[in-house]
């Protein structure tokens, strides 16, 4: 079995399971011809066709209300959005109707649709390429929000959001597309959704994250073993709805929790795990929360961007100030 | 040693062919710092800045202010310096138009990370992070328990206690078929719920730990629907699911009937007379294939209520029966029910449905129409009103009626009329 990277897991993803079930397609701005701009959908045209991979007008409103209809009818459809910055003109149709088929049609109806979506920053381009904007659609009821970390996870949970009845915003981080490669057994297997994946078992300080920095994270919680610090480090993967259960479990053991996240501070992700920390497991911590984030503002160009995000040194600083508060 | 790297004019917008030098901020002989700005292009859309991607000399410039270079093109060549900060290979902008872009190989990275093979950046703006290194997921050991992280999740999500799964993988790690199988297996199920824990069979919950046990079953236990029950749990949510309902209801003054009447057989041949005069409400869709059946007899489904559950009676050709026999066969019709001796014909065929639930109480409701019939009728609890006639008032017996019909086949106008024919029969003296 040969190794390949995430972006080559979500096309191997995507042809099993197109090729196992009549009523997946693939729709998206040059998706065909072109594999992607990402080229996730590399070959797929030439194996099944204009029918089933679709090369649509550069339109993202189109897009959305496409695969909305399409999923409304019966169809299993997987939109790619170009870039997480070309997400906006979506909106209306994912929130506005998406969401909320089960909910209108009480449960008549449901919306089995996938929109991926190469998102993140640190890859060196333009405004708007960049984009850490999950929280917008956290906050959006109806809506699983999943965010692979890893060539396997990103197969295993592609093939289980493509499977689930209901809309999946699917995150994909575009800095780790190739970063490494790793096995991805070509087996159907998909991966369980609304359970994050404990990466790292440790008993000082739990470490939350997902998407591209759980790289960082992991690095972090090697550097900290180095200083006697033993970090657990868990990737949430669905990032709604949150297995809060799984941090909680940790957090009891650990009493310390650093969340980690490339979005802007504010209101972002982590703001909602720390709440249910307060809520639920105050008793258990020892220390306060600590969360290394972007920063209220948007994600700068290139020769700044990696100063934004979060990096190896600011978590390790977080997590040894936990450690140093009791 | 020295390099000399070209640096090719990158891609300045999306797709833009060449851009036009408006500016150089270096000279040939001068030294430039890794991401200081070489030179001011003019693009089809602004002027951008364009930093340099190395540290060193400046050995050549490709033109002068005015001169329009192709994207790809040679800008300028840098002879690197070793002294000065260079960019690492996997942070290379990534711009390869032409042939690639050859890459700055400092010597300190011991590894440069190849470029595709095919010449593919992997992405059309920006710069990817590429390599080939290949990295695997190590099982993690909790409390003893050896297992990869998906195999954790998906226990946690089967909600199957890792600590009780037999481990078949190689030195005692437990496998997703492992946790397959344990999850068949009611021991090994999670002692702790999840507050999303669906509805655990009985003796499943007599099993498990007594920490967080809701209080012993006792009565309140969950019990199997069965038989006729379970035939209306099937048929209802499946009419609910499919049947756009709408229902009318209205009165029918009965002060002129004589006394004695027998009151279901009067409305069941309303019923006939209104089937007769609006066939579309006494009929079967077929909505799969798209297609209505008007019935020319009409064979009228009484719901009869029983100990053991709901029952649709036929009662079979009320279009031509008279009073006599209509009660002679509504009654045969009961008695077997109550016997549960009815054989299936007596409990199919129907046209039209009935509910007769005003003889316990309620005087309007929403029956259910059940496909493929399009249309129920109940007669809710008779009352008392006052009407006004001839400029007075009067005390009037009344029967509510509400008539449920399935919209996809029948106009509001055709149940109305139905309703209306059937009002009409009822207030008929005999």
């Amino acid at each position: 079995m040969a190794a390949i990277t995430l972006i080559e897991a979500l096309t191997q993803a995507m042809a099993y399971e197109i090729r196992r079930d009549p009523s997946v397609l693939v729709l998206g701005e040059d998706v065909g011809i072109n594999g992607g701009v990402f080229r996730a959908t590399s070959g797929l045209i030439q194996e099944f066709g204009p029918e089933r991979i679709l090369d649509t007008p550069l339109d993202e409103t189109t897009i959305a209300g496409l695969t909305v209809g399409l999923a409304a009818q019966g169809m299993k459809p997987i939109a790619e959005a170009q870039f997480d910055g070309f997400m906006y003109p979506m909106v209306d149709h994912i929130i506005c109707h998406a969401a909320r088929l089960r909910y209108r049609t009480r449960g008549r109806m449901s919306c089995p649709m996938v929109l991926r979506v190469p998102w993140g920053g640190g890859i060196r381009a333009p405004e708007h390429h960049s984009e850490a904007n999950e929280a917008i659609f956290t906050n959006v009821p109806g809506l699983r929000v999943v965010m692979p970390s890893s060539p396997q996870r990103a197969y295993g949970l592609l093939l289980a959001a493509i499977r689930d009845p209901d809309p999946v915003i699917f995150f994909e981080p575009k800095r780790i597309y190739r970063q490494y490669k790793e096995e991805v057994p070509d087996d159907g297997e998909a991966l369980p959704l609304d359970v994050c994946f404990v990466l790292r078992d440790g008993s000082d300080v739990t470490l939350v994250t997902w998407g591209s920095q759980v790289k960082e994270t992991l690095e972090a919680a090697d550097a900290l073993a180095k200083d006697g610090i033993s970090a657990e480090v868990i990737d949430l993967a669905t990032v709604k709805p949150l297995d809060f259960d799984t941090i909680h479990e940790s957090v009891k053991k650990t009493g310390r929790c650093v969340i980690v996240h490339e979005a802007p501070r504010t209101a972002g992700f982590g703001a909602e795990i720390a709440a249910q920390l307060a809520e639920k497991a105050m008793y258990d911590l020892v220390a306060p929360v600590e969360r290394v984030t972007g920063y209220d503002t948007h994600i700068p160009l290139f020769r700044l961007e990696m100063k934004y995000l979060p990096s190896v040194e600011k978590i390790v600083a977080a997590a040894k100030r936990t450690v140093a508060a009791s | 040693m020295s390099t000399v790297k070209p640096f090719h004019l990158p891609d300045l917008g999306e797709g833009l062919p060449d851009a036009e030098i408006v500016e150089w901020h270096v000279k040939i002989g001068d030294v430039v710092r890794l991401d200081a700005p070489l030179v001011s292009m003019e693009t089809a859309k602004a002027v951008v800045d364009v930093p340099s991607p190395f540290s060193g000399k400046v050995l050549a410039l490709a033109g002068q202010a005015g001169d329009v270079i192709l994207t790809g093109a040679v800008l300028v060549e840098i002879e690197l310096d070793p002294n000065l900060p260079q960019r690492a290979d996997a942070q290379d902008t990534g711009h390869h138009h032409g042939a690639p872009a050859a890459h700055a190989a400092p010597a300190s990275t011991p590894e440069p990370a190849p470029a595709e093979d095919d010449g593919d950046a992997g992405t059309v703006v920006g710069a990817m992070e590429s390599s080939n290194t290949v990295r695997s997921e190590q099982a993690i050991a909790i409390g003893g328990v050896k297992a990869m992280p998906a195999v954790r999740a998906l226990a946690k999500k089967m909600k199957v206690d890792l600590a009780r799964v037999r481990a078949t993988g190689a030195e005692g790690v437990i496998t997703l078929a492992d946790v397959k199988i344990a999850a068949t297996n009611p021991s090994t199920q999670s002692a702790t719920p999840m507050p999303s824990a669906p509805v655990v069979a009985s003796e499943r919950t007599a099993a498990a730990t007594p920490a967080f046990m809701p209080p012993p079953a006792g009565d309140n236990k969950d019990e199997p629907i069965r038989g006729v029950r379970r035939n209306m749990l099937r048929s209802m949510s499946a009419a609910h699911a499919e049947v756009v309902p709408t229902t009318l209801m209205d009165d029918a003054d009965l002060s002129a009937w004589a006394a004695g009447e027998d009151i279901t057989v009067r409305t069941l041949r309303a019923l006939a007379v209104a089937a007769k005069t609006e066939p579309a409400m006494n009929a079967w869709l077929n909505a799969k294939e798209g297609t209505l059946r008007r019935h020319s007899a009409v064979h009228i489904g009484v719901a009869i209520d029983s100990a053991d559950g709901l029952f649709v009676a036929s009662l079979k050709h009320c279009d031509s029966r008279d009073g006599k026999t209509l009660r002679a066969e509504l009654n045969r019709l009961r008695d077997g029910v109550r016997e549960r001796s009815l054989p299936p014909e007596d409990l199919s065929g129907y046209t039209l449905m009935f509910s007769n639930f005003g003889v316990f109480a309620g005087k309007y409701a929403t029956p259910v129409v059940v496909p493929p019939c399009v249309c129920i009728v109940g007669a809710g609890r008779l009352y008392h009103a006052v009407v006004p006639v001839l400029g007075g008032m009067e005390t009037h017996r009344m029967m509510p009626i509400s008539l449920t019909f399935d919209h996809r086949a029948a106009t509001g106008g055709e149940a109305a009329r139905f309703l209306k024919a059937m009002i009409d029969d009822l207030q008929r003296a005999r």
